[in-house]
């Protein structure tokens, strides 16, 4: 089988707030191999973001990881200082902000802000680093003779282009894309999923795809995790989870999609909302929501564990399921 | 950055030339007092003495026609005589705007260089110690009244150590061998003017600078430029202080580009012979030529610092450049 190039075990990350933490992410844990993609797919506000700031070691100063281990290529970096933390950055593993029209800095040339990075981690004169940018211009299909020019000369899909030649500038193992396409309308954004897809399997980059559609993720991602309140509720490959979900968020989340066969319904027509992370219920977090709570198996205080259902790598945590396959 | 853009700005700067020009001219025509008095009490007791000055200052004649020889004169820096110094306004003016230029040169870039450098270093801080020291005292510095603050260090390094002459730019009546000699006794009385002066207005800057760069902290870019790799100073040098820079540049410029029109307090407190004292005591003595005259400078003053603060920055913002 191919190499494992991310574990992520039982990762715990908590915000520290006046009134005490925010468990952002509470036992996360999932592996990517080389090559591969994963989505997570959640609500608002289920620590998606804070998985993959957690992964790429840029946390809010509030932020911290308090239990768990990041391993990357075999490495524990769950405490890398510093100093090698720069090293790392980029290199290794670059990232697509959420709200990304806004990663360039509007003062600064594209193709300097492109070069940066090139430059910051690779020995090669100012000259050579611009032949690459331009070298990136076209895998992304932009005009070269706009690598002079300022972002706010650039249109929206332009911007995410660059955005996207500024992440795979240093040919990092791993691109994390944090909702990369939601700025966009539906056109461009077609076009630049495209267009990451194309460049990964190309360029045989793993990807973490953050997203709240779950569309997007069987367009782009192998594998998927279901995250609910900081937690993964269901994982597996992309077309078993959408085909034969488990878990009942998962399904909620599913029909909620919009789909062109059915009627459009959009995600947050879930009713409910997820819990305050801050104070999250004991025992299934999702349990206020599930319309298929069944008080005999449903256990109150116990959180149900993420365990393979099939026995071949389709993952799910809830009681429903634990119990019927014993 | 386009001509066209050079010269809409400029069309801006004459039509307010223009405009403040005959607000000058207007204003002190409407002004109470009467300033013949203030030539010569004698002469403009009796009418015909009246009559002779007038005519002397072309008083006598039409507004527009007095319109017109004031564009003339104003643009030829010709302000006529000064009723104090009975001399030329243009020479002493002259003078003084040069002892105001010596005091605002030392202390302004100062005291801006202090603001800036100290409010990127508390923001690079923030919520620390190092940011409410330093903000704290900064703005305590700043609500502090500048003529009290400068009166505290004149007593103390003036009166009570006697490090430091108490007033005037050069020790009166001193007959200097050299150059070198004027020099050290002028940097001598400089102390404590420009300390008193770049302490008033670097919490202004330091403040501000802060505000912008915290503001520029939250930006996706400042983010994506920590997730590359840099080093934490590098992110602050290479993408916040730019683009904090901007909010802060046209007050910068602006500063500079009227230091010579003097500081008031400060020139008064210490006596420094420059455009502020000498404008607050023409005031007093109704030195009309005077006052008309620096009035008209200060205003052409602000109006290039505006002209030159829109190229600037237009120069520093891509965003502007092209528009
Ligand atoms: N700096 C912070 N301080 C305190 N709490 C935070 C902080 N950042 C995030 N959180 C909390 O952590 C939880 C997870 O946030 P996160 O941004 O990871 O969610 P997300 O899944 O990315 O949501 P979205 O889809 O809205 O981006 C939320 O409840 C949020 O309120
Ligand atoms: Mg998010």
């Amino acid at each position: 089988m191919s190499e494992v190039l991310l574990e992520v075990q039982n990762l715990k990350t908590y915000f520290t707030i006046t009134k005490g933490k925010v468990k952002a992410v509470d036992g996360v844990s999932f592996t990517l191999n080389k090559g591969e993609s994963i989505g997570l797919v959640g609500e608002s506000g289920c620590g998606k973001t804070t998985t993959a700031l957690s992964v790429i070691r840029l946390l809010p100063k509030e932020g911290n990881v308090e239990g768990g281990k990041i391993i990357f290529e075999g490495n524990d970096i769950t405490n890398l200082e510093e100093e090698k933390l720069s090293d790392f950055r980029w290199k290794e593993v670059s990232m697509i902000f959420q709200g990304a029209m806004n990663a360039l800095n509007p003062v600064k040339r594209v193709c300097d802000q492109i070069a940066e990075p090139i430059l910051l981690h690779e020995k090669i004169s100012k000259t050579e680093a611009m032949k690459r940018v331009k070298e990136l211009f076209e895998l992304v299909e932009l005009d070269t003779n706009l690598m002079y020019s300022y972002p706010h000369e650039f249109s929206g899909g332009m911007r995410q282009r660059a955005i996207i030649a500024m992440a795979l500038a240093c040919n990092p193992k791993l691109i994390i894309g944090d909702e990369p396409t939601t700025a966009l309308d539906v056109m461009v954004q077609a076009q630049i999923l495209d267009l990451i897809n194309d460049l990964r399997k190309k360029l045989n980059m793993s990807m973490i795809m953050i997203t709240h559609d779950l569309s997007i993720i069987t367009e782009t991602c192998d594998k998927v995790a279901i995250m609910y309140a900081g937690k993964i509720v269901e994982l597996g490959e992309t077309e078993e989870v959408v085909t034969n979900s488990l878990h009942p968020y998962t399904k909620m989340l599913i029909s909620a999609f919009p789909n062109i066969y059915g009627e459009r319904k959009m995600v947050d027509s879930i009713p409910g909302d997820p819990p305050d992370l801050y104070n999250p219920p004991e025992g299934c977090r999702f349990a206020q929501r599930c319309h298929m709570v069944n008080s005999k198996v449903c256990i109150p205080e116990e959180s149900p564990p993420l365990i393979d259902y099939t026995g071949e790598g389709h993952f799910v945590a809830c009681h429903l399921w634990r119990n019927s396959n014993v | 950055m386009s001509i066209r853009f050079i010269l809409n700005r400029l069309f801006y700067t004459f039509i307010m030339f223009i405009f403040v020009v005959t607000l000058n001219f207007a204003l002190f025509r409407l002004m109470p007092g009467d300033p013949l008095t203030m030539v010569s009490k004698e002469v403009a007791s009796s009418p015909e003495g009246r009559a002779t000055l007038e005519h002397l200052y072309g008083l006598d004649k039409p507004m527009f026609q007095q319109y017109i020889d004031y564009l003339k004169s104003m643009t030829t820096f010709d302000f006529g005589i000064s009723f104090h110094y009975k001399q030329p306004v243009i020479n002493i003016l002259g003078d003084k705007i040069k002892n105001s230029l010596i005091l605002g040169i030392a202390a302004v870039p100062l005291g801006i260089a202090i603001g800036i450098i100290g409010g990127i270093i508390a923001s690079s801080r923030h919520g620390k110690k190092t940011d409410v020291i330093i903000t704290t005292s900064s703005m305590i510095i700043y609500a502090i009244p500048t003529f009290w603050f400068a009166m505290i260090l004149l007593m103390i390094f003036g009166v009570k150590l006697g490090w430091v002459p108490i007033n005037s730019m050069v020790t009166p009546g001193a007959n200097f061998l050299n150059n070198m000699e004027y020099i050290k006794d002028l940097l001598h009385h400089l102390i404590v003017p420009v300390i008193s002066y770049s302490v008033a207005i670097f919490g202004s800057y330091l403040l501000i600078m802060r505000g912008a760069m915290i503001d520029v902290f939250t930006e996706d870019y400042v983010l994506t430029a920590r997730a590359k790799g840099l080093k934490e100073k590098q992110v602050i040098m290479r993408h916040v202080v730019p683009n904090a820079l901007l909010p802060i540049s046209t007050t910068v410029i602006y500063s500079l580009a009227i230091i010579f029109t003097g500081a008031f307090s400060i020139e008064v407190l210490f006596s420094w012979p420059g455009m502020g004292k000498l404008m607050v005591e023409s005031v007093n003595r109704r030195d009309y030529p005077i006052m008309q005259a620096s009035n008209y400078l200060i205003a052409v003053a602000v109006i290039l610092a505006n002209f030159i603060m829109d190229v600037v920055y237009g120069y520093l913002d891509p965003r502007i450049r092209i528009g």
